[in-house]
């Protein structure tokens, strides 16, 4: 359709505009896509717009059926909403031309890190692939596997922050571009997706394995002149272990690269979160972080996970709450709220024990799980603190600050709300308890 | 582009039919294959948007002007998802309404019910002013630009000074005509609400009576008449309509900026009140949605739910009277609702022993929903003297927005910080 269509240019003239978007820059391009930094200017933001070549449409097995699937595909994927999910805002397939729209991610892929002379420090590592294992959960638990994972799907948007992009069958295949760059290899194909047979949550996990080992080596598992050679070993043979190529790799990391990457199903890992326990307890019991007073994302989030309070957080809401979260290991003895002050925060204890006095008389002591100065968001008259609140013994506290909490997601504050009516309904069934008692 | 009949699509939507069109756009119902879900497609072509010195900006306008009423999210407002300024192509993508607009109820032998009118434009004010709190006016409030989604249902559509200036035509027909401008407009004042505010009132008069306020045979006679003269009472034409409709719909036509509803706000005041004195004795009066609406709006309970929250727990609960002696909730039933009491008194007893009184905007019945655990009555609640309930099923509650939920919860949140202050100062004390 003629207003639809973008002009067809010349390959290296810059498209004014994909769909309704105008073009700002070029970003990447492949053998069946390119992606463009667009305008949107209806949602008054920028997106990444990777446009399919029309040669890709018409080659497909079957282009009507490809069309449907890529639409279909595209839909269900535009319902993940994760922080380390690339968000798609629209996807638009026509008898000619094909496009994805993306949130644009400024920060490159993975792929500069797989260089043997630009490695990632090894704990860094271990918090990206913790990320990716979370996210590919929650995309698992909503029917939807990525079939591509590999460094070049992988985008940067922080230090240690990532976003998965490219998901799904359709999406992916006789596509080769992400937002950056990239090229078809069968280097991160699972054996079961090599030999075509029924794939699951396993296959994804195997090419993560295949992601990790070469972001902590700089080398593929498998060295090969051919794809032939390489479909053979990855059929066939075992990798060498990452530690015997890197100075540092702890065996407990080595261990997890061989369970991520092995061969037989069922002795890889079954869940994403069997894959991320280990990688967090790996992460804990080396002490990767750099000084002890570090905590890292992965251990903020699994200290959070496992507390009652967050039970009924999803992932999304809980990447939020680490976000906005400030963590503290604080000695016995560090007073941490002080009576008449006001507060303007709440803490949540994580690990430890602390005291809660008033008039220097003990009043009550809270272990690991509890929250306190929670007063200060849930009255509207009192900001003052009630009582002093001690570290009995070292303990690992998480503030939140009122405001930022004000500033998160509607999903996230109603979550916090309901755990507090929920303790809130316990104390005051307790009162009422000692009440009838008394 | 040719502008021939048979779209076969507009920009990414396949097109399923044409709905309406006018000079100058085209309304489509149209489908968008990503979001699975039907859409009303204005595709406007006005010659502005070819003029080579200010086209570009108009066209940037006309997004723009899209974008910023996109982010009216009210029930009573038509909910604008996207908008596109192209070469030859310019359209507007809406939330697709399937119930026609209020003009076919503009003649004498279709009229409505007073009640339904005022109810209608009761939503209406309430739309109009949330738009007005955002900073938008209407400028072409009309009967073709208000849809009608059954029973007193309306959608307010097509807002925005640009899309108004390229627009005659909403999602089903069209008139162009100063009928529904008020004086300002005709004479070409700065603008403001208030000039929604007239046109509302015009709109009243012609859902009323079947006609519009001023008759002409040409728009410069309506000119005339807008600027000079008084409409004959409403109720000429139609006796039954009550004085205090009559004085509304006469105040928000008032020529005199002085004289009219300086706001959004004592308009739908009135017409609150209006229905609660005038409509009373109806066997569903007092559960109307103006009643129901301005009800919820007053309880302490409510105080922080936007309109738009106000109107999904008009529309979740169930209302209704109760007598002196009827038990409302027994001990140990299951309870998949909570209440919440709109008028009168309500006793709380346990085997026979008093606990609670409880008065208006109090509510009962809330631990089954709070609690996950028990979702069980722990006491009697009985009511004293006449009551009027709210009932919130809590199957309807999780359904809700996430931000209506949240309201419910941030206030129940209170109530029992207060309980627990209570039970904690009688703890101290014992």
């Amino acid at each position: 359709m003629s207003d639809e269509a973008t002009p067809e240019a010349a390959p290296d003239a810059l498209p004014e505009q994909i769909g309704k978007y105008p073009v700002i820059r070029k970003l990447a391009e492949g053998a069946t896509s390119e992606v463009y930094l667009c305008h949107d200017p209806f949602n008054e933001r920028e997106v990444a717009v990777k446009r399919i070549f029309p040669e890709a449409l018409r080659n497909s097995v079957s282009g009507r059926v490809y069309r449907k699937l890529f639409l279909a595909e595209a839909s269900l994927t535009g319902k993940l909403s994760h922080p380390h999910i690339v968000a798609i805002y629209d996807a638009v397939v026509e008898q000619e031309s094909g496009y994805i729209v993306m949130e644009y991610v400024d920060g490159g892929t993975l792929e500069p890190h797989t260089a043997p002379d630009n490695l990632l420090p090894i704990d860094k590592i271990v918090e990206i692939v913790f990320k990716c294992t979370r996210a590919l959960s929650y995309a698992n638990q909503l029917g939807v596997t990525h079939r591509d994972i590999k460094p070049g799907n992988i985008l940067m948007s922080g230090p240690t922050d990532i976003k998965i992009s490219d998901f799904g069958l359709a999406l992916s295949s006789g596509i080769d571009t992400t937002q950056i760059s990239g090229v078809g290899s069968p280097a991160y194909m699972s054996p079961e997706q090599i030999r075509e047979q029924p794939l699951s949550q396993q296959t994804d996990i195997y090419s993560l394995g295949v992601v990790m080992y070469q972001l902590l080596t700089g080398e593929l598992p498998y060295q090969a002149s051919n794809n032939f050679s390489m479909i053979y070993q990855i059929t066939t043979t075992d990798p060498a272990p990452p530690s015997s190529l890197r100075d540092g790799i702890p065996m407990s990391v080595d261990r997890i690269v061989r369970k991520a990457m092995h061969k037989d199903q069922t002795r890889r890992y079954q869940t994403w979160e069997d894959f991320a326990k280990d990688l967090a307890d790996a992460f804990r019991a080396e002490s990767l972080s750099r000084k002890s007073e570090e905590f890292a994302d992965s251990e903020k989030f699994n200290a959070l996970r496992a507390m009652e309070f967050f039970r009924r957080f999803t992932d999304p809401e809980l990447w939020e709450v680490v976000t906005m979260g400030s963590w503290e290991k604080v000695p016995a003895g560090t007073t941490l709220m002080r009576e008449g002050d006001l507060g303007d925060h709440f803490c949540l204890l994580v690990s430890g024990e602390v005291k809660v006095t008033k008039n220097k008389k003990l009043l009550n002591v809270l272990g690991a799980g509890e929250c306190f100065g929670e007063m200060a968001y849930l009255s509207e008259t009192s900001k003052e603190r009630g009582a002093s609140i001690s570290a009995n013994g070292e303990s690992r506290v998480v503030r939140i600050k009122v405001a930022d909490l004000e500033g998160a997601s509607e999903a996230c504050r109603l979550k916090f709300d309901r755990a507090f009516i929920g303790i809130l309904v316990a104390r005051l069934n307790l009162a009422n308890t000692r009440l009838t008692s008394a | 582009m040719s502008d021939a009949p048979g779209r076969e699509r507009i920009g990414k939507y396949p097109v399923i039919k044409l709905l309406g069109s006018g000079a100058t756009s085209e309304v489509y119902l149209c489908h968008d294959p990503f979001n699975g879900r039907d859409v009303a497609v204005k595709v406007v072509s006005t010659e502005m948007f070819n003029d080579p010195a200010q086209g570009k900006l108009f066209k940037k306008l006309f997004v723009n002007e899209a974008s910023l009423a996109g982010k009216l999210q009210h029930p009573h407002i038509v909910q604008i998802y996207d908008a596109v300024a192209e070469e030859e192509l310019h359209y507007i993508v809406m939330e697709y309404v399937d119930g026609g607009t209020l003009e076919r109820f503009c003649v004498p032998e279709s009229l409505l019910p007073i009640e339904t009118v005022v109810e209608m434009a009761f939503k209406c004010t309430r739309a109009l002013e949330t738009a007005h709190r955002m900073g938008i006016t209407h400028r072409d409030i009309k009967p073709a630009n208000i849809l009608h989604a059954g029973g007193s249902e309306v959608k307010i559509t097509d807002f925005g000074a640009a899309l108004v200036a390229t627009a005659e035509t909403t999602q089903i027909a069209a008139i162009g005509s100063p009928a529904y401008m008020s004086p300002q407009q005709v004479k070409e004042h700065p603008l403001d609400h208030r000039t929604d505010i007239y046109s509302m009132g015009v709109v009243m008069y012609h859902l009323l009576t079947g006609r519009l306020p001023f008759q002409a045979s040409n728009n410069f006679s309506l000119i005339y008449q807008i600027t000079t003269m008084d409409p004959p009472p409403p109720s000429s034409m139609r006796p039954e309509i009550p004085a205090r409709v009559e004085a509304i719909v006469l105040r928000a036509m008032a020529r005199d900026l002085d004289d009219r509803y300086p706001d959004w706000e004592s308009f739908a005041q009135d017409l609150a009140d209006v229905f609660r004195t005038e409509y009373k004795s109806a066997e569903q009066a007092g559960f109307a949605d103006t009643d129901k609406f301005e009800t919820l709006r007053g309880l302490a309970f409510f105080e922080n739910f936007t309109d738009a929250e106000l109107w999904e727990v008009a529309n979740m609960s169930t209302w209704r009277s109760a007598t002196a002696g009827e038990v409302l909730l027994r001990e140990g039933e299951p309870g998949d609702f909570f209440c919440i009491l709109a008028g009168g008194e309500v006793k709380v007893t346990k085997r026979g022993k008093l606990l609670n009184l409880l008065r208006t905007g109090e509510a009962f019945g809330e631990m089954a929903y709070l609690s996950k655990s028990t979702p069980v009555r722990v006491a009697d609640v009985t009511v004293m003297g006449e009551a009027k309930i709210i009932s919130v099923p809590t199957p309807n509650l999780e359904q809700a927005s996430d931000a209506c939920r949240h309201k419910f919860d941030r206030a129940f949140m209170e109530i029992l910080v207060e309980r627990l202050t209570m039970a904690n100062i009688r703890l101290s004390g014992v």
